[in-house]
């Protein structure tokens, strides 16, 4: 029994050990020193009862797949959701933001090009491995402020790697438990 | 005092305090017979303040290595019914996709309304649990003074009866249980278990398994093995999405694994010495302690109990718990330990 616990104990600290220099390596901390780069899966959500809308269609964003620390390049096209008409003027203010997973709040105001259609930038924090960036447009008609939404969320490849790495031991530490002692833990 | 950074879930705990926690619920878990993720994940966050979704999402991969270390055992005993787990895989499997996105939906409306929502959720299903424990341990206590159950009654009950009897097609022809079982049924069950999983980080043996036995009448044994095959698949598929989401902390998995592992094998010797309906009613007592602890913290989040008040009585019920399930491990272990002839 003795032997048994020694030899599982000294095993999970071998994979402590190997965990701790493999992050250190791969730095949670400072994704930019992985190489590869970052999958973004992109979901929309506009907010339904806003009178004006985003269009996802017109997303730019020049980097799909990028470095952390990389800067993004966004456009957004903000249109009547009636008429479809571009808005556009003094009155509407369009920010992107990056949130979740983003230690420091990252945010730009995006500039006016063509009638409509917003752009700008954004460096993605070195540490925000995953998250999204969310855009705001607030259109002021006198009294009253409307305002839409629309999200993208990102994740980075560092992480899919992490989610394998987590099961794989999961698998390893269980396989060990039943050849060492047979099943007793439930 | 030594202190390991936690990066996922942003804080600094004490290993040692970990692994103690780890050992006490595994030893529990082991004793009774449970996984033990529905205790740890409101220990994790009551005692070291990790937040509900890295403790639940952590908790849940350490489940995956406790339900294949539990299958390949019951694999070699012909415990498992590969039909009826393949079966509950279709529902749990997308059962456990629901309960990640809830728990990540909660998670964008703002940390105090993930707190919130998850202590609420933890508080109905420690209730309930704690409650069905220390009442059944209060039944069995009662019918053991009285005449034994036969094999048959503990199979075979008027509920898995009607469940069996209902015109549902497809039926599942389960040999080794020798009973047929309408598909559905295990349809439904996986998908409500695996919602459980997703949102909560536990492997809902807890639900799954006397719903086997009681509600489709299979032997124990078998329910348990095909519980744990089932719980690899539904485990591994909610871990992936919680690790991916930024919701596994590997070094508090390690740290918590190298307790529970420990604890689990004290309390599986521990069961040759120390068995019956008092000790489930004991744990369903601890369980209902934690689900106080959950009432406590609710309160005070939706501003009905005072901070000061909650955290002295939340306090009182940790120091409970620790005081209640480390009075059994030490009993346990001092049992363990005695000579022979001075264990009578």
């Amino acid at each position: 029994m003795k032997t048994k616990l020694c030899f599982l104990t000294a095993t999970l600290i071998l994979i402590f050990l190997i965990m701790t220099a493999v992050v250190s390596a791969t730095g949670t901390e400072a994704p930019e020193a992985v190489a590869g780069g970052t999958v973004f899966s992109i979901k929309f959500e506009p907010k339904p009862t806003a009178k004006y809308t985003l269009i996802p269609g017109v997303i730019d964003m020049k980097v799909l797949i990028y470095k952390p620390i990389d800067t993004i390049d966004f456009k957004v096209s903000v249109n009547d959701k009636v008429t479809m008409e571009p808005v556009s003027g003094a009155n509407v203010v369009v920010i992107a933001d990056v949130y979740k997973g983003n230690p420091e709040k990252v945010s730009a105001q995006l500039t006016e090009g063509q009638p409509g259609v917003y752009s700008g930038k954004i460096q993605i924090n070195s540490q925000a491995y995953w998250g999204g960036v969310r855009f705001t447009a607030k259109v002021t008609q006198g009294q009253k402020q409307d305002e839409a939404n629309l999200s993208v969320s990102f994740m980075e490849l560092n992480h899919i790697i992490y989610a394998l790495l987590c099961i794989g031991i999961a698998f390893s530490a269980g396989m060990l438990t039943a050849i060492t002692f047979g099943a007793v833990t439930h | 005092m030594f202190e390991l950074y936690l990066p996922w879930a942003g804080l600094e705990v004490n290993p040692f305090g970990v692994i103690s926690i780890g050992l006490l619920v595994g030893f529990l878990a082991g004793l009774v017979g449970v996984g033990g993720g529905f205790l740890m994940v409101p220990l994790l966050n009551s005692i070291f303040r990790i937040p509900m979704n890295v403790a639940a999402g952590t908790d849940l991969v350490g489940i995956v290595a406790t339900a294949t270390s539990g299958t390949a055992a019951h694999y070699k005993l012909g415990h498992v019914e590969w039909k009826l787990g393949l079966t509950i895989l279709i529902g749990s499997i997308p059962g456990g996709w629901t309960g990640v996105y809830l728990l990540n939906s909660l998670k964008t409306m703002g940390a105090s309304n993930l707190t919130l929502y998850t202590k609420i959720v933890w508080m109905v299903i420690l209730s309930f649990l704690g409650s069905l424990l220390f009442l059944e341990g209060w039944m069995s206590y009662r019918a053991s003074k009285q005449k034994p159950k036969t094999k048959d009654d503990e199979v075979s009950t008027g509920v898995s009866r009607f469940i069996r009897s209902l015109p549902l097609p497809p039926k599942l022809v389960l040999e080794k249980a020798e009973v047929s079982v309408p598909a559905i049924f295990a349809v439904g069950l996986g998908f409500l278990v695996g919602i459980l999983s997703g949102f909560m980080g536990v492997g809902g043996g807890f639900l799954m398994t006397p719903a086997l036995v009681y509600g489709l009448g299979l032997p124990v044994v078998i329910a348990v093995g095909t519980d744990l095959f089932q719980m690899v698949f539904t485990a591994t598929n909610a871990s992936l999405m919680q690790a991916i989401s930024g919701n596994v902390d590997l070094y508090l998995l390690v740290i918590m694994f190298i307790g529970t592992t420990i604890g689990a094998q004290i309390g599986a010797k521990a069961t040759k010495y120390i068995k019956g309906p008092r000790l489930r009613m004991i744990f369903g007592g601890i369980v209902l302690i934690v689900a106080m602890k959950m009432i406590v913290d609710v309160a005070q989040l939706m501003r009905v109990v005072p901070l000061a008040i909650a955290a002295s009585i939340g306090l009182g019920l940790l120091v409970a718990v620790l005081v209640v399930s480390g009075g059994v491990l030490i009993f346990a272990l001092v049992t363990i330990f005695k000579p022979k002839k001075m264990r009578k």
